[in-house]
């Protein structure tokens, strides 16, 4: 989000186009580095820099050891300079496509990107890249300066073919502003004043540049406030603590609570720890209501209701910026404004590609890809499009098992097909059927690596089960391979819907009243998690079946192991590597030290109070 | 620079990431160490809850050396603004007796370090609103807002998670913890003007005044107590002198300065060539002290 007295920009482009070099020199000109810090600079050019006599002012961006020492940059740094009445707030970002996450961070709070292109090498891959994650982060100005201008000589023509080339790529996106300009970062040439050596170049120069396109009105939205908490001390009246967008909304509004749409009236308006007559734009205030509603953290508090919308079935736009990638069919944590609930990736729809062309089958999206997506969301949400208020479409992706931010995105419409499907309402409920066969129904889930012991142990548990005459069903992941997994093979998305099928089938068995027992590895923490959450509390348990490696690898009752020394290329999460530990499971046990037959007791006893 | 409105603009970012990291901890602590920017977090904090208190503690790191001025200075605070602050104190490191003045990593690493390690594990704090700032440091200006702390604290400078838009990311395993910056993007200036226009009480060695010092090498370092030694040839002397950071005073130097007033030090900091923390020792012994400290659990 862009402010009026801060302007934001991000400086990317591909590594040694000089982006650091760029802000260093900037700081430096505007007189932003103190004496001690340039006394540390000369001591680190001389030990790391790579501007021989000349300081090397990259150093001052690349903060930690391992950037200096390795030359490059990890992550973003932040620095702040006055300059013309205007604080300008730039932000570093690194060019090598493994940290490209961290260029999505930056780019997310700017306003203005300045993309750098090498005068000599030209357009390459991460320009590209880096463009598309501009303009999908919301990034409204972008500026190329194409730099080491004095490496062609200041050779006009030569710019002149590259500026084409560039504006060939600008096509594709609707920027507000889009400006080339020729620079020297090292020399000093069109960054602070305007270079003498390319009089044929009739623009301005970089930081007057910056300081135009940043002094421009912005469109102020229309009001609403987002509910980021709800205060009650001392069990006294609730506050309603948020932000204050658009328009000022005055005491004793009507407002509406979206996504419920309950009415009330704003009865006092706190902020600037005094009580007030109305909201301030874009200013965290506190509210009391004239009657006490159901309103919680997410809620969206609206003037009018017909400018919030209201959904749980989404066609979004996503950038990936974790290893774990994302996959479709799986349960992941949502945060959009202040509302987070479970969403499940329902398809992936489409994939852009930078160049390598390798079209592949649409189950999952890497680190770094950007796409198209549909999800469902557990709750209803209040929204609007990311192109109509940023603020309420935007989104992250968290991962449920490491809790990483897997993906980050924009709502671009709500998909209706959640309001023809409706859930039928049976009269035959699970407490009939199961009270009819006299027994509570359960999911027990027995996870762990290869040869841990899982069919053994859930073999031993149904015997016990049916000799006293409960109705059970022993779902081994194997064997439903045979069957309704039939069509998926073993690559990670494939595993993943494995888990899927295997939980909603155990969750329509516990449904009917059954006792059911699975057996999978069911590596990944999510897809447990996932499963868990798909039944009621004291219906599911985890059991962590913890067998050593080794002994599982002297087991070897599928051969796997053995297999898999002869054959490299063999899945290695076949066998367990890359489990996920489980972090909270309900039981632990180990083939180890218990025999099966103690096993089954010990689960019979805990999770069954009978024996 | 249209100060007021910048001001505006980082109050509001600040207050909004307060009250966010508020209603998604379960625990949580404001690290309070009686400076200015303790100072600004902690009205920042009375500002997002008004008409309501603070709802959580404030945490004091005592190494037994800070100014007297600051001791005197938390007593009020505590009574006037009705705050509850912990004092935490690491007493076997005490008990060793490694004093700032003849060692003074050390002294950091166990009276700042581990005793703020220390206190967050006592009381099981999960977030920690602190008021380091981007602008202070270069392994600050890496941070994010909300920094992730693995089991002993330790900070992973390499693998910093995403953070986009406001939208921070507060899921976390049980053992780790989260540092959360609200003024990472003020600047010293801003914290200066921001005191200024809210009429902030900061302690009395901010403003300029005869005290008695010694020089080293254009240092001025306060004599506060006994347990200042001096050394071969020096002498003290009574000069105007300000501070621009508190810490340890035997670890923080002063500067020559005749600015009493907050006007004095806004106009007079414009034409210092010297970055704020340059008096600081404990950051100048070695060129990436400040990022070693973090990763070993240092805010």
């Amino acid at each position: 989000m862009s402010y009026p007295s801060q302007i934001k920009i991000i400086t990317c482009g591909s590594v040694d186009d000089g982006k650091s070099t760029l802000v260093g020199r900037i700081l430096s000109e505007t007189n932003n580095i103190f004496l001690d810090q340039r006394d540390k600079l000369k001591v680190l050019s001389k030990r790391y820099g790579t501007t021989e006599d000349l300081l090397d002012y990259a150093l001052l961006m690349d903060g930690l050891q391992d950037e200096r020492e390795q030359g490059i940059t990890i992550d973003v740094a932040y620095k702040y300079i006055n300059y013309k009445n205007k604080r300008l707030v730039f932000c570093d970002s690194p060019g090598h496509n493994q940290y490209t996450k961290n260029v999505v961070t930056a780019a997310s709070n700017c306003s203005i990107g300045v993309i750098l292109v090498d005068a000599a090498k030209g357009i390459l891959e991460q320009t590209t890249r880096h463009l598309a994650i501009l303009d999908f982060t919301g990034v409204e100005n972008v500026i190329f300066a194409v730099n080491k201008i004095d490496s062609i000589k200041y050779n006009q023509g030569k710019f002149y073919d590259l500026e084409q080339n560039i504006k060939k790529i600008f096509k594709n996106y609707s920027f507000i502003y889009k400006f080339i300009i020729p620079i020297s970062a090292l020399h000093n040439e069109n960054i602070v004043k305007k270079s003498k050596k390319m009089s044929w170049y009739k623009g301005r120069n970089l930081l007057d540049q910056i300081i135009a396109i940043g002094s421009k009105d912005q469109k102020s939205s229309v009001p609403f406030i987002t509910v980021q908490h709800v205060h009650r001390p001392n069990n006294k009246k609730r506050h309603y603590m948020g932000m204050a967008r658009g328009h000022p909304i005055k005491n004793n509004s009507t407002i509406f609570v979206m996504p419920s749409k309950l009415v009330t009236k704003i009865k006092n308006i706190y902020f600037d720890n005094k009580k007030k007559n109305s909201t301030n734009n874009n200013y965290p205030i506190s509210i009391e209501t004239a009657n006490e509603l159901d309103i919680t953290k997410g809620d969206i508090l609206a003037l009018n209701k017909d400018t919030i919308e209201t959904g749980n079935c989404f066609n979004a736009s996503v950038i990936i910026t974790s290893q774990d990638n994302l996959y479709s069919g799986r349960q992941y944590l949502i945060r959009i404004h202040n509302k987070e609930t479970y969403v499940t990736i329902t398809k992936i729809k489409q994939r852009i590609d930078f160049g390598n062309n390798n079209s592949q089958k649409l189950t999952e999206l890497l680190i770094n890809d950007i796409g198209e997506i549909e999800f469902d969301t557990n709750d209803t949400i209040a929204f609007s499009s990311f192109d109509k208020i940023k603020e309420l479409g935007a989104f992250i992706i968290i991962d449920t098992g490491n809790h990483n931010v897997v993906a980050a995105g924009k709502i671009n419409f709500a998909l209706r097909r959640s309001g023809n499907v409706f859930k039928s309402t049976l009269t035959v409920s699970k407490k009939n059927r199961s009270d009819l066969i006299r027994q509570v129904p359960k999911c027990i889930w027995l996870t762990g690596i290869s040869g841990s012991g899982k069919t053994t142990i859930g073999n031993a548990l149904e015997q016990k089960l049916h000799h006293i005459k409960k109705l059970t069903y022993f779902i081994d992941a194997d064997n439903v391979r045979l069957g309704i997994n039939k069509d998926l093979g073993f690559s990670q998305s494939d595993r993943v819907e494995n888990i899927r099928r295997i939980a909603e089938i155990s969750k329509l068995m516990v449904d009917a009243g059954i006792i059911v027992i699975v057996a999978a590895i069911s590596p990944f923490a999510s897809e447990r998690n996932f499963a868990r959450s798909l039944f009621s509390n004291n219906e599911f348990y985890e059991i962590f079946i913890n067998t050593p490696m080794v002994l599982c690898k002297n087991r070897d009752i599928k051969g796997l192991y053995k297999k898999s020394n002869k054959d490299k290329n063999m899945s290695k999460i076949g066998l367990g590597l890359g489990y996920e530990i489980p972090k909270n499971p309900d039981l632990v046990v180990s083939t180890e030290q218990m025999s099966v037959e103690e096993i089954a007791e010990k689960i019979m006893r805990k999770f069954f109070s009978l024996l | 620079l249209r100060n007021n409105s910048l001001l505006k603009e980082l109050e509001s970012e600040a207050i909004s990431i307060i009250r966010d990291g508020f209603s998604r901890s379960l625990n949580p602590v404001l690290m309070y160490s009686i400076g200015k920017d303790s100072s600004v977090l902690l009205h920042l904090a009375i500002k997002a809850f008004y008409p309501s208190p603070v709802p959580f503690p404030l945490l004091h790191i005592d190494t037994t050396w800070k100014f007297k001025e600051m001791y005197a200075f938390k007593q009020k605070v505590k009574k006037k603004l009705k705050v509850n602050i912990i004092t935490y104190t690491n007493f076997s490191g005490l008990q060793k007796k490694i004093d700032p003045i003849n060692n003074s990593s050390l002294h950091t690493d166990i009276m700042k370090t581990e005793a703020l390690k220390q206190a967050i594990d006592l009381h099981k704090f999960d977030f920690i609103f602190g008021g380091a700032r981007r602008d202070e440091e270069q392994s600050r200006s890496k941070e994010r807002i909300v920094s992730l702390r693995e089991k002993a604290h330790s900070w992973d400078p390499r693998n910093q998670r995403p953070e986009l838009w406001s939208l921070f990311n507060f899921h976390k395993n049980q053992d780790q913890t989260f540092r959360v910056f609200p003024i990472s993007n003020w600047t010293e200036s801003d914290v200066w003007g921001y005191i200024l226009k809210e009429n902030i009480k900061i302690v009395d060695l901010y403003f300029a005044k005869k005290r008695p010092v010694v020089n080293r090498d254009g240092a001025f370092f306060l004599v506060d107590d006994s347990r200042f030694t001096l050394k071969k040839n020096e002498k003290i002397s009574l000069k105007s002198v300000r501070f621009r950071t508190l810490g340890c005073y035997p670890l923080t130097a002063g500067i020559e300065s005749k600015a009493a007033n907050l006007k004095e030090i806004i106009k007079e900091n414009k034409k210092i060539i010297f970055s704020e923390r340059a008096g600081r020792l404990i950051d100048l012994d070695k060129i990436n002290s400040m990022e070693i400290k973090k990763k070993h659990g240092y805010f």
